[in-house]
């Protein structure tokens, strides 16, 4: 303690003085303890330190102000570091001061800028989190993954984007394993969204995700679990037998469900009614992506809640099914390169390929960083926001920067008498420097509060982005606050400052206090002329994605959504483990389903439109020559009654009735564009189509449908009977007489009634379900168009600021005008041409700017030209008026000027 | 040079320093204020008043560090000129201005 105040003395005194108060003190001290208790003298001691500091700093900030002052005596003892900091904290001191006296300025300037860096440093936050965040692998820049393509496949209708993202079998995988060199391991996993199981002995049965993953996914990634272990290499299934009984819970299970209780450890979950052992507990924040050629958007996330080891009832094992990422972690001292040609090696010997084709067709095999991977999508929207967050605070800045020169104008007359008792302009120039960048930091500080709430906001609104749970205001973020506080300061403050220097003293005196010079009017507008032009790219650009949405919203999904309602079941092989017996559940269902009022007509399928998550299949026309693959299309089996119940119309043909039984000859009703691409020049109908397992002929064509999103364009689709093809996923649809919402809980029910035991996934309106396949979309038009409404009223209040300056402080130069008999009308018509121009000229630089900026938003229309006219045209005018308004308000104070009042103030 | 207004407690350590002829250091200067005035005043504030009134020239300051007691170190404060012929402007300010009613103000008392 006595050293801490001893180099508080030193620090504040000198070496020499802190030596001597100390030793006097101490002498006091003495005293007091051989008077009373020790304790109090030490208080007292402490006090006196204290003192001592705080009237030394301010007996030289006192000394500070007079900047007037030639020549100052230095007090003696104190070093050159502290006068330079003495100094720094005079100006601090005095800006203070300065910002006090001017509140109101001080207010809105803080108040801007806090918004314009509140929304900046949320955004950043999210960037931060979700891009920025080193993966929690232990160097995950030595991880690849690995990436099928199938050149074939390239010009393939419905895998045109997707053909070089096709997962490994488990047999390429296992060859991958046994023969590659350069790996110091190697694992594979299936993340895939319809690994879905019913959990059950917890309350109401309930769908759980389920992941797949072999013992070595963990020690490739390098991560540890929180609890427990990860899977054993013997627990893992495969040719030999099934994967034991055990299971590695998701931290967000493991605290939601069990409370985060260490004694889950052992316990036994029924999944699919089996019992398996809780083994291990995964980290929190525990992130592995799952892309496949299907969803390379942001949309897919591998939030498991459990985990099984390979080899398990959802592994079809050697089936030759491409559902697994392979991951791998390079040996030390071995290259992507190298490992790539291994890799490439291993893989194009395999013939393990549903086509006796797959072997002749050239295979690209690709190594993809991890880190690339776990990003990949996610990166331009962000950033387009990021830096849309960036023209905000721009604007921001600006109209700070020309409020503050207005300011400036008015504390002339105290510039003017500090330059003329001796202060140097770049004194002068570092005082106001440094109110402008104090307003900068405490911008700053507001701004963290604004976005800490705004954070909360984003993620209620953000759709399921990877990393996004991360997203706080942490170190980084507060860091990023400042530092674009301090820049900012720096970047409204400067001009004003250098300006106001130039001018100060020369010029002010002549004008005696009084009117705008021609260098801080010509500043202002360029400025005003600036922000006007960002915010028109932020106008055009938030237009672009507006109208973008609304095409797509408006997008005809090839059936009719309204008016229904849908339920997903999983069944579990384990209760209904034949065809007979998953048929049997869903017209038992069904036969409950009619019987409800307010239901016109119900159907079933093992998946519905949105997100429509099938598997696609390889197809080929079983009557043609060539035995090469054809076409890639999406198969649905599903029950008579689906096509009329979802409003999908038939071009041709039937649709499928219940005639189409168990034993009837296996038949399917194919899309419009899947008959099309496949019998070109002749009818569909009696065409035989042939997939991996079966023949079927096709009976019925029918309109084509969107199925996983309403910007992809039409996938290929077939449909075969629920009844001659079941899968373990079936979706209840009925088409209800009134609002569907209604009928939701008697589907429900319906399930329930016939077995109680089922965990029912997602419930709702088809439409609902629609809007959520736009959720990215929405999310990045409802921001940007929050920011570029934002920045148009930035805008608005710049112009309205930099008018009503100029009005007043020619009220001379109207005065007089109004006194030589000019009419009110002709003056606000100067002041209005006057902005006018400067207002066309901004969105004019602005339209030209959005021109090449909205090239980087190309990707994200749809529907919409990056050109759009009609999006020009809007903003343009929309601007013009705002400038217009903005002008017209403080102008019209012009036609109350009176001549007499004017002069008779000179 | 422009003559600044002195503090009360400037004032106060201006006259104590008189007083204690050559003996003025922080401690000292505390107990002849407090024994004349009845009032509190804090060392440290003592200390820097009077460094103060020695940059503003009315006083001077010497170090002694070969005290009895070793390790010991004071700080001794005497008047310069400037400051004598401070004290005795104020004095007679203030005599001036308090003329003519001693005798009422010794009468209330």
């Amino acid at each position: 303690m006595n050293w801490l105040l001893g180099r508080l003395l030193r620090w504040t005194l000198g070496e020499v003085d802190a030596r001597v108060l100390w030793s006097e003190l101490e002498e006091a001290h003495n005293r007091k303890v051989a008077e009373g208790s020790r304790a109090a003298a030490n208080r007292w001691r402490r006090r006196e330190v204290l003192r001592a500091a705080l009237l030394s700093l301010a007996t030289r900030l006192r000394r500070g102000p007079r900047l007037g002052r030639a020549t100052e005596r230095p007090v003696p003892g104190a070093s050159a570091s502290w006068e330079t900091l003495a100094g720094a904290l005079r100006d601090i001191w005095f800006a203070l001061r300065a910002l006090r006296r001017r509140r109101m300025f001080a207010v809105v300037a803080v108040v801007t800028l806090g918004l314009g860096i509140g929304a900046a440093t949320a955004m950043f936050s999210v960037v931060d989190a979700v891009l920025l965040t080193k993966l929690p692998y232990v160097a995950p820049n030595r991880i690849a993954t690995v990436w099928l393509g199938r050149l074939a496949r390239r010009d393939v209708e419905g895998l045109r984007d997707s053909w070089n993202y096709v997962n490994l079998t488990d047999d390429q995988y296992r060859a991958w394993r046994q023969h590659s060199t350069l790996f110091q391991a190697v694992a594979m996993y299936n993340a895939s969204p319809w690994g879905e199981g019913t959990l059950t002995g917890f309350g109401r049965p309930a769908r759980v995700s389920v992941g797949t993953a072999t013992a070595s996914l963990l020690p490739v990634l390098g991560v540890n679990p929180t609890l427990g272990r990860w899977f054993l290499p013997d627990e893992e299934g495969g040719l030999h037998g099934q994967a034991a009984q055990v299971v590695v819970l998701s931290h967000e299970m493991w605290t939601q469900r069990f409370g985060s209780d260490p004694a889950v450890l052992g316990r036994t979950l029924v999944l699919d009614g089996v019992e398996r052992t809780v083994v291990g507990v995964l980290p929190a924040g525990f992130r592995l992506r799952w892309l496949t050629a299907s969803s390379l958007g942001t949309r897919e996330t591998s939030s498991k809640e459990l985990w099984l080891p390979y080899g398990n009832e959802w592994d079809c094992v050697g089936c030759g099914s491409s559902m697994y990422q392979a991951v791998g972690r390079l040996a030390p001292g071995v290259t992507f390169d190298q490992a790539l040609s291994e890799t490439r090696a291993i893989l194009s010997q395999d013939a393990s390929c549903p086509f006796s084709s797959c072997a002749a067709e050239e295979m690209v095999v690709r190594l993809v960083p991890r880190e690339e991977d776990e990003t990949r999508g996610l990166g331009s929207p962000l950033i387009l926001l990021l830096a849309a967050t960036g023209v905000l605070l721009l604007i921001a800045c600006g109209n700070i920067a020309t409020l503050s020169l207005g300011e400036l104008h008015g504390r002339r007359q105290e510039l003017v008498t500090r330059g003329a008792l001796g202060a140097s302009r770049g004194k002068i120039v570092r005082q106001l420097l440094t109110e402008s960048v104090i307003l900068g930091l405490l911008g700053g500080l507001l701004g963290v509060l604004v976005a800490v709430a705004a954070t909360q906001f984003l993620l209620m609104l953000a759709p399921p982005i990877p990393g996004i749970a991360a997203v706080g205001i942490n170190f980084r973020a507060l860091a990023f606050a400042a530092a674009i506080g301090m820049l900012a300061g720096l970047m409204f403050g400067t001009a004003p400052a250098v300006l106001a220097a130039r001018e100060s003293i020369g010029a002010a005196l002549r004008a005696g206090g009084r009117g705008s010079t021609g260098g801080g009017r010509r500043f202002q507008r360029s400025v005003v002329a600036l922000e006007i032009a960002l915010t028109t790219v932020l106008l055009v650009t938030g237009g672009l994605l507006s109208r973008s949405l609304a095409h797509l919203l408006a997008v005809d999904p090839g059936f009719d959504p309204e008016n229904l309602a849908t339920v997903d079941v999983s069944l579990p092989e384990t209760r209904y483990p034949t065809q007979d017996a998953q048929a049997r559940f869903v017209t038992d269902v069904l036969a409950q389903l009619e019987a409800v009022a307010g239901i016109r007509t119900v159907t079933a399928a093992n998946g519905l439109p949105f997100p429509g998550t099938t598997a696609s299949w390889g197809l080929r026309d079983a009557d043609a020559d060539a035995d090469l693959l054809q076409l890639s299309a999406k198969l649905f089996h599903v029950t008579p009654g689906y096509f009329e119940t979802l409003g999908i119309p038939l071009v041709s043909g039937r649709t499928l009735t219940e005639a189409d039984g168990r034993d009837a000859p296996p038949v399917a009703v194919v899309s419009e564009s899947l008959a099309r691409r496949m019998w070109p020049n002749e009818s569909p109908i009696g065409g035989r189509i042939r997939y991996p397992w079966t023949t079927v002929t096709v009976v019925g064509v029918v309109a084509d449908v969107q199925r996983e999103a309403l910007n992809r364009e039409v996938e290929l689709t077939f449909y075969v009977p629920f009844a001659q093809f079941t899968r373990g996923n079936v979706s209840f649809a009925a088409r209800t007489y009134g609002d569907p919402r209604l009928v939701i809980p008697l589907l429900r029910q319906a399930v329930w009634s016939v077995d109680g035991d089922l965990a029912i996934g997602r419930a709702g309106t088809m439409r609902s379900l629609m809007s959520r396949s736009a959720s990215d979309e929405r999310y990045r038009t409802q921001l940007m168009g929050a920011f570029a409404l934002l920045a148009a009223v930035l805008a608005a209040v710049g112009v309205f600021g930099v008018t009503a300056r100029a009005v007043a402080q020619r009220n001379r130069e109207m005065g007089i005008r109004v006194a030589l008999g000019a009419r009110e009308t002709e003056l606000v018509g100067t002041m209005l041409r006057g902005n006018l121009i400067t207002g066309l000229a901004g969105t004019g630089a602005g339209l030209v700017a959005a021109l090449l900026a909205t090239r980087l938003v190309s990707g994200f229309l749809f529907g919409v030209r990056t050109w759009d006219p009609t999006t020009y045209i809007v903003v343009a005018a929309l601007l013009s008026s705002i400038c217009l308004a903005a002008t017209y308000v403080p102008a019209r104070r012009i036609a109350r000027i009176d001549p007499v009042d004017v002069l008779r103030a000179e | 040079m422009t003559r600044t207004a002195l503090g009360d407690l400037e004032h106060q350590a201006l006259i104590a320093t008189l007083r204690l002829k050559g003996e003025a250091y922080s401690v000292s200067v505390v107990q002849e204020i407090e024994a004349r005035t009845g009032r509190e005043v804090a060392q440290s504030a003592v200390f820097i008043a009077m460094r103060r009134l020695e940059a503003k020239g009315l006083l001077q300051s010497r170090i002694d560090d070969q005290l009895e007691e070793p390790g010991r170190v004071r700080r001794y404060f005497d008047l310069t000129a400037a400051g004598m012929e401070r004290l005795r402007e104020m004095r007679r300010a203030l005599v001036s201005l308090w003329d003519g009613f001693t005798a009422e103000l010794e009468g209330t008392q």
